[in-house]
């Protein structure tokens, strides 16, 4: 049989080389198939919250720019001059599962707090800088390893400590840490 | 933007850690279009296709915990569909046969593709050979995936693609395929292929 077949087997057959593999399915579908889906308890409604919990998290963390600006520009009274901790490291500031964002009512007390641990970073001369990072994120690459969540992390400082140690210690004072988030501390490596 | 560009896997694995409904509709767009384009051309119907793809992911959803980050999710639920669509039939009592022509069996198949000369070929052979050509030349499974999916030997996939091919060439070469059974043609079906 094989010798009437005219091309090789492996080879895409030519007829359906301009054919487009994906057709656009009709729009009503994706609910049809998510209430399906509902239906059997195979969605949780845990995007949901954790959504809302995201969005009020980026408010809470509205803080970063303005207490960034404080400690640079506004000078602070009775901040320390920078460098007098030897080594520069960053806070890595994640949602994590256990966080809780603040409810809508009391947004402006979380804000407050964190103003107000910020504010006695720089009057330590602790702060160099931070960013509050946009909810929003692109991926390209290898998905991210089990556990962490693309976008997750909402922002970071890079704050001056003796050692890691210390770090941490500044970081685990912190309302994030209090508010059930999850704060990575790596030492720049620059800072060496 | 970020569905168009976050790939396959990225968005699988954030679905299998939160199982919430804002991912799964990521998983959903990025993957559904291909499985739709396979489902219309197995079934060459619209009902049966919605069916088909329907089944597909519940079936997917409820065994992601059985699929193996080694395989390509595409592969994986494309398989998952051709074997939805094989019990489909099975279980019709009308079709027993699926290396058997049938000329006048579906005709509500033809319809959809009226004006697409190679779509209408494709449903004009028959469905086994058409799962095989469709499998191995459009959706890029290989002959040792479409013979498990199949339930079938390697070497009858090989040879059924052969076979295949050549009543595909000649359907198309004779410019005519399946009859003219497309009397009542539902052209918004048609519309829905091009």
């Amino acid at each position: 049989m094989r010798e009437h077949e005219p091309q090789d087997d492996d080879a895409g057959f030519e007829c359906l080389a301009d054919v487009p593999a994906a057709l656009p399915p009709p729009p009503e579908l994706e609910g049809r198939v998510i209430e399906r889906l509902r239906s059997q308890g195979l969605l949780t409604k845990g995007a949901a919250i954790r959504r809302r919990g995201w969005l009020l998290a980026a408010v809470a963390l509205g803080i970063f720019g303005t207490g960034v600006v404080v400690g640079r520009s506004l000078a602070v009274p009775g901040a320390a001059p920078r460098a007098t901790y030897g080594q520069t490291y960053a806070l890595l500031l994640y949602a994590g599962p256990a966080f809780a964002a603040a409810v809508s009512e009391r947004e402006a007390e979380r804000v407050a707090e964190y103003r107000g641990w910020m504010e006695g970073l720089v009057r330590q001369g602790r702060v160099a800088s931070g960013e509050k990072l946009d909810d929003r994120f692109l991926l390209v690459g290898e998905p991210l390893p089990e556990g962490l969540e693309p976008g997750g992390l909402l922002g970071f400082f890079l704050i001056e400590a003796t050692s890691l140690e210390s770090a941490a210690q500044v970081a685990a004072a912190s309302p994030h840490v209090r508010h059930g988030g999850s704060v990575e501390i790596r030492q720049v490596a620059s800072g060496r | 933007v970020i569905e168009s560009i976050e790939s396959i896997e990225a968005a699988l694995a954030r679905f299998r850690r939160d199982r919430g409904e804002r991912s799964f509709r990521r998983l959903y767009r990025l993957v559904t279009p291909r499985l739709w384009g396979l489902a219309l051309r197995l079934s060459g119907d619209r009902g049966r296709a919605e069916e088909l793809v329907q089944e597909t992911w519940l079936r997917a959803v409820r065994g992601l915990g059985g699929f193996e980050d080694r395989a390509r999710f595409t592969t994986w639920s494309s398989g998952i569909l051709v074997r939805c669509w094989w019990e489909l039939r099975r279980d019709r009592s009308d079709h027993h046969d699926p290396w058997q022509e049938e000329e006048a069996i579906e005709p509500r198949e033809r319809r959809i593709v009226e004006r697409l000369d190679l779509e209408r070929a494709l449903l004009a052979v028959a469905p086994g050979y058409r799962a095989i050509v469709l499998l191995h030349d459009l959706y890029g499974h290989t002959h040792e995936e479409i013979a498990r999916l199949l339930a079938i030997e390697v070497g009858t996939s090989k040879s059924q693609l052969a076979r295949g091919r050549r009543a595909l060439r000649s359907l198309l070469e004779a410019g005519e395929p399946g009859g003219s059974d497309t009397t009542d043609t539902d052209t918004t079906d048609s519309e829905a292929m091009a």
